[in-house]
């Protein structure tokens, strides 16, 4: 057992790749999945391609189930790279959510259960890693604010499952949810804070003018596509969805651009996994993607023999240098 | 292994992929969903009472309703302003017999749609033909994916006897088939049954099934209408869904407001929520009814091939720190 135990803290994973190769699947999923198939029925005269649409079905699925695999391929590698570095509050988190996630097919474990520990993972994960010192404050809180927005969306539906007859105001909570959930995209732009990149601000204009204009001119099937990918109803202003766009994908843009695609994959394993209880991929998604932002090397290429870790300020100090 | 770690970095990860990918595929051949939704649950307990169709019967009152939220659908033309918010669902099952109890705030009751200009009340449940594991388009399924709809209508229920005052109805002495064309063909809207039992693959498909054995009643109080709709869980027919103890099934509903001019795709939708069939009364708590259901060797077997699989992706990815190796890619 020692000699396991030595075996595996020698162990060292590139979960940057295993997460690149996750986020592929995954957005795969979403587009095909629950993007196209779901929009093209409104084709008129689809019946015609049937043959094609039942092929494209297929993908996503495929897409789907090969997504849920490489998710916990890589909870799998965080959790025993937060047993090597001896991260014990974050290494508690992800086995339990682990347990509960791999265990909820099979229907062992009451569902109240099983959303109960998603959400308080969800919620305590980043926050232990802050008071642990693991992460920084600027790099909490975005984190923080999507598990808010994730926990206030996800209430409801615990609630509803363990005392039925307890009623809540879940409008309200949903918007509460939207409201948190928009402030955690404004707040990312605290990891690439610093002079602004052209290039970056080209594709951030872009996308949020396309998503602004999406929404004024097609609310509402925009607003149900929303709904069903991202857990936002839509309640604000297309303006201030088109904002947040932007900013995201300036931020995952000027990430990439500096060397640090881990804050790109982040943001892309929010947006897969969307706010609130949909299924345990999509928390595991959503989960991956509040650790990835809170914590700096939750995921990473393996080290080099001579390399030092880098702390997380460290991490920050460069992207606000650069 | 070794001859896994002597191959270059490149082809171990295409091999890692592809071994994925085949897992993926064998999930999808056996049809086993490795993740288990968290959607809200509506839970169908047993009833040791027979309810009825009366929607106002006392085991309803006691039975705890489930809250589905409802917006507007605002996907295709005609589309809703959203005049429904919520409707409180209620459901249990007895002698095999699943019963589900729909409540809705509407003070205005429409029971007729006898004038062009008005229109009726209904509300309909809405099931996933077959059972899978992702949920068909809301908006009335998909090519291939229908939708078993349940759909009651509070002008089917009362006919032609709340014609408004001034109405004027001729004295038509037939009334075998042959001199009602549209009834003899089938037509859903000359049914004078309360409850439709539907099939939709998709916008403009809806379609009667042969099986028309949803049986239904309304009724309207202070605070709205109520509804019981009822079936036994044995499936009628082909893509209409069975039910049984300890099964989960997808559920949708939507509603209809009259005094909105609600009709056809202009009415009030949920997302899909989850039926659970309970083994228990609501009164003793809630279990999983294991007995009731083998247990899914298969799920077994394709996790722990999964496991394996995610093991050897983990292999593939992993090194230990001290490898010496040239294949070392750069650092991020």
């Amino acid at each position: 057992m020692t000699a396991w135990f030595t075996r595996l803290r020698s162990h060292d994973f590139d979960s940057v790749a295993i997460a690149t190769i996750a986020v592929v699947a995954l957005l795969t999923e979403l587009i095909i999945l629950r993007l196209v198939t779901r929009t093209a029925i409104h084709i008129p005269g689809l019946g015609t391609f049937e043959a094609e649409f039942r092929l494209l079905s297929e993908l996503g699925r495929i897409a789907f189930n090969a997504a849920v695999i490489l998710v916990f391929a890589l909870l799998i590698a965080m959790t025993i790279d937060a047993f090597i570095k001896m991260r014990w509050p974050l290494l508690v988190a992800l086995l339990g959510f682990l347990v509960v996630a791999i265990s909820a097919p099979f229907g062992w474990l009451p569902e109240a259960l099983i959303d109960s520990v998603t959400i308080i993972v969800i919620v305590a994960a980043p926050l232990l890693g802050w008071l642990s010192g693991d992460g920084s404050l600027r790099r909490s809180i975005p984190s923080l604010l999507f598990s808010s927005a994730f926990a206030v969306a996800a209430l409801p539906t615990v609630v509803g499952k363990a005392q039925p007859e307890t009623t809540l105001p879940v409008s309200s909570m949903l918007n509460v949810a939207e409201a948190l959930a928009l402030a955690a995209a404004f707040s990312l732009i605290l990891y690439v804070w610093g002079r602004p990149q052209r290039r970056s601000l080209i594709i951030a204009v872009i996308v949020g003018v396309v998503t602004a204009g999406m929404l004024a001119a097609q609310p509402a099937t925009i607003e149900i596509l929303m709904l069903w990918n991202l857990g936002l109803a839509g309640y604000f202003s297309p303006m201030v969805y088109g904002v947040a766009a932007a900013v995201c994908a300036y931020v995952a843009a000027t990430s990439i651009r500096r060397g640090q695609p881990t804050v790109a994959l982040g943001i892309a394993f929010v947006i897969a996994g969307g706010i609130g209880l949909h299924s345990t991929i999509q928390s595991a998604s959503f989960l991956i993607g509040v650790l990835v932002l809170a914590y700096p090397d939750v995921i990473r290429r393996p080290l080099a023999p001579a390399s030092e870790p880098k702390s997380s300020d460290a991490e920050i100090g460069v992207a606000v240098s650069v | 292994m070794t001859a896994l770690t002597s191959t270059s970095p490149r082809t171990r990860r295409l091999i890692a992929i592809g071994l994925v990918l085949m897992l993926a595929i064998g999930f999808r051949i056996f049809d086993v969903t490795p993740a288990a939704a968290q959607s809200s649950i509506l839970t169908s307990w047993s009833s040791t009472t027979d309810p009825g169709l009366d929607p106002n019967s006392a085991v309803w009152a006691d039975t705890p309703a489930t809250s589905v939220q409802l917006t507007a659908q605002n996907v295709t033309p005609p589309m809703s302003t959203g005049g429904i918010r919520a409707v409180n669902v209620r459901s249990v099952h007895y002698n095999n017999m699943l019963y589900v109890n729909l409540q809705w705030a509407d003070t205005t009751p429409d029971m007729s749609t006898a004038s062009v200009g008005t229109f009726a009340d209904a509300v309909a449940m809405q099931f996933p033909s077959v059972a899978a594991s992702s949920v068909p388009a809301i908006c009335m399924g998909q090519a291939d994916s229908a939708v078993n709809i349940w759909q009651w209508r509070a002008d089917a229920q009362e006919g032609v006897s709340l014609m408004p005052d001034r109405g004027y109805v001729d004295l038509y002495q037939f009334t075998d088939d042959l001199y009602y064309p549209a009834r003899a063909a089938g037509n859903i809207q000359s049914s004078t049954a309360a409850v439709q039992n539907l099939i939709a693959g998709g916008f403009g498909t809806l379609t009667p099934l042969n099986e028309q054995v949803i049986a239904g009643a309304g009724s309207h109080g202070a605070l709205g209408w109520s509804v019981t709709l009822a079936r036994p869980f044995t499936a009628p027919g082909e893509n209409q869904p069975a039910f049984a103890t300890g099964d989960m099934v997808d559920v949708a509903f939507a509603v209809w407001d009259g005094t909105n001019k609600d009709r056809n795709g202009q009415k009030s939708v949920s997302a899909f929520v989850r039926l659970e069939i309970a083994g228990n009364d609501f009164a003793a708590p809630p279990t999983v009814p294991a007995s009731d259901a083998p247990f899914p060797w298969d799920t077994l077997a394709l996790i722990t091939i999964a496991v394996a699989v995610v093991g050897l992706v983990l292999a593939v990815f992993g090194r230990p720190s001290d490898w010496d190796g040239d294949d070392q890619p750069d650092q991020t």
